[in-house]
Order: structure tokens, then sequence, then C-alpha cells
């Protein structure tokens, strides 16, 4: 599976993306359909659109940390 | 302006349209990929990759068939991690307060004992005197999990006396099979100094040690 970095993106392509998977952003910090400020869990903080990964698994949106994607890793096997 | 011209306003707009278009349509793309399991949207690859390339790394293969609780194979982990951005002040701090954050002192101190080889150490001593692999994870999981009873972190500003009568009181008291001291810096000649005072006044430990340059690992084991 091929990892897309979205590091150089613009914020607006960030936002039309997490548009279409049912998310939403204020241009920091991301919302899930509900409307409530999506946490990364590993780490218990909201994750910020300039530093989100998102990965398999329920669409899981992460801080990317080493932490965080240890954590998923834990969980979910290396699955990419 | 005759009515065929368009204004900077109109043709700054038109680009902004275009923009906003060709992101929809860009994302479309992705999310059509993300959703046939082509693709993961990442930020930063290098982050993705020194985790993976760690999980490979024959410590990490020692260590995770040894600690099973989740939360201590990942403390661990992450302790490999600290080492490894050891060189990188901001992201070694970042992680530092993460790992505090998330888990508490206890927890940046297990991280930390994977970090400075003490874990990977006291395996090697305590493996040939174990049984069963199960006993092995054990000892080590009670060690992580009480790691303020049995690890002594010594501070740069700690004393020595009042560390060796710290120490000596803990050995009294609680008997542990083993009680291990770490110091760095200026902290490691506190740590050699009170090693030589335990084994004077106590008799029923004896001691051995790992060092490099700048930091010891002091273990002080109980006599059978």
């Amino acid at each position: 599976m091929e990892m897309l970095s979205l590091k150089k993106e613009p914020t607006a392509l960030k936002i039309a993306i997490l548009r279409k998977m049912g998310y939403s952003s204020d241009g920091t910090f991301i919302f899930n359909s509900d409307g409530k400020m999506v946490i990364d869990p590993y780490i218990d903080e909201a994750v910020r659109i300039d530093n989100m990964v998102i990965l398999h698994g329920s669409e899981i949106i992460l801080d990317s940390n080493p932490l965080s994607l240890a954590g998923y890793f834990e969980d979910h096997g290396e699955v990419f | 302006m005759p009515d065929d011209i368009p204004s900077n306003s109109d043709v700054v707009a038109g680009i902004t349209k275009g923009l906003l278009e060709h992101a929809e349509e860009k994302a479309l793309a992705w999310v059509e990929r993300f959703r046939n399991h082509e693709i993961v949207f990442v930020e930063d690859p290098e982050t993705i990759d020194r985790v993976k390339k760690q999980r490979k790394g024959p410590e990490w293969k020692m260590l995770s068939e040894i600690i099973k609780d989740k939360k201590l194979r990942l403390l661990a982990q992450m302790g490999l991690t600290l080492r490894e951005l050891e060189n990188d002040q901001e992201k070694t701090q970042s992680l530092r307060n993460m790992i505090h954050h998330k888990y508490g002192r206890d927890g940046l101190h297990i991280a930390e004992a994977v970090q400075n080889n003490i874990i990977s150490n006291f395996i090697g001593l305590e493996s040939p005197n174990v049984g069963e692999p199960i006993d092995l994870t054990k000892k080590v999981e009670t060690l992580l999990n009480n790691i303020e009873k049995y690890i002594v972190f010594i501070g740069p500003d700690d004393k020595e006396d009042a560390l060796t009568r710290r120490v000596a009181i803990r050995l009294d008291a609680d008997v542990p099979d083993t009680l291990i001291l770490f110091g760095a810096y200026k902290a490691k000649r506190v740590a050699i100094a009170v090693r030589g005072k335990i084994e004077k006044t106590c008799p029923l430990y004896t001691t051995s040690s790992v060092e490099t340059k700048i930091k010891i690992i002091i273990f002080i084991n109980k006599l059978n």
C-alpha cells in the first residue's frame, strides 16, 4: 500500500479530502460528522490538519508522531 | 473598461474557483484510492518509516517476545524511539511530553529505562535464571509496572549520603531481589559512590554494573 504524503499539499485539498470522508475542518482542527473534535486516542490530544495521518481501520485519523503510529501498529498490525 | 475584458477581481475569482475545483477532483480521486486500500494519507513518511524499521530491529524483536502487556509494549517501543532520537532535542522533547501527558511520570520512566538499556541488560542478567519464558515475562512486567520501586533514576542534584540512606532503607524494607541504580553524566559519579557504600553496609546484596562513558547501570542483587 502506498503512503501518500500530504505534507506539501494545500490546506484546501486536505479539507476537501476530509469532507469526502464525512469530516470537516476549521483549517486547524478536524471534526467528525457529529461535529465533535477528532481526538487521537494514543496521545489524548486533538488532531491538527497540518500533522494528520488517515489510516485504515474505519478511517482512523491520528496525529503523525511515533507514539500514535506505534500504537496503531500494535492494534492493527503492520497493514501497510 | 469594455464589457468583454474581465476585471482583476473576476480573474482572481476564476482562478480560485479553478483551484478549488481541481482540489475537489483530486480529493475525490484520492479518497477513491484510499477506499480501495491502495493508499493511506500521511504527513511525514519518515516518521512512519522510523516506527516500522524499529519494529523490525533485533532489540524490539527480543522485547516484544517478552513484554506482552499492551501499554508496556508501547512504552518499550517509545524507549527505543527516544534512544534513536537522542541527537534531535526538539523531537525528543516533543515525544517525552506526549508520553508524560498520556502515561505520567511512571510511563516516561518506563520508556527511559528501555532507552538507557536498563531493561535489555536486566533481561540479559535474568534470562539464565528463569525456567519458562512466562516467568521472564512476569519478572520484566513486574519491574516495569513498579518502576519507581525497583529502579532509582539518580538526578544530577541527588546527594550521595541522602541517596545511600534511601537505597539502604529500601533494601531493608522491601528486600527486593533486584534494585537498579541508573546515573548519567554528573549522576554517574553519584551512582558509583552510592554503590561503594551499599557494598559495605548491605552484606545481603551483591552488585554488578554495565557502563558507558556517560552512563552507568548498577544492579544490586540479593544473595541467594
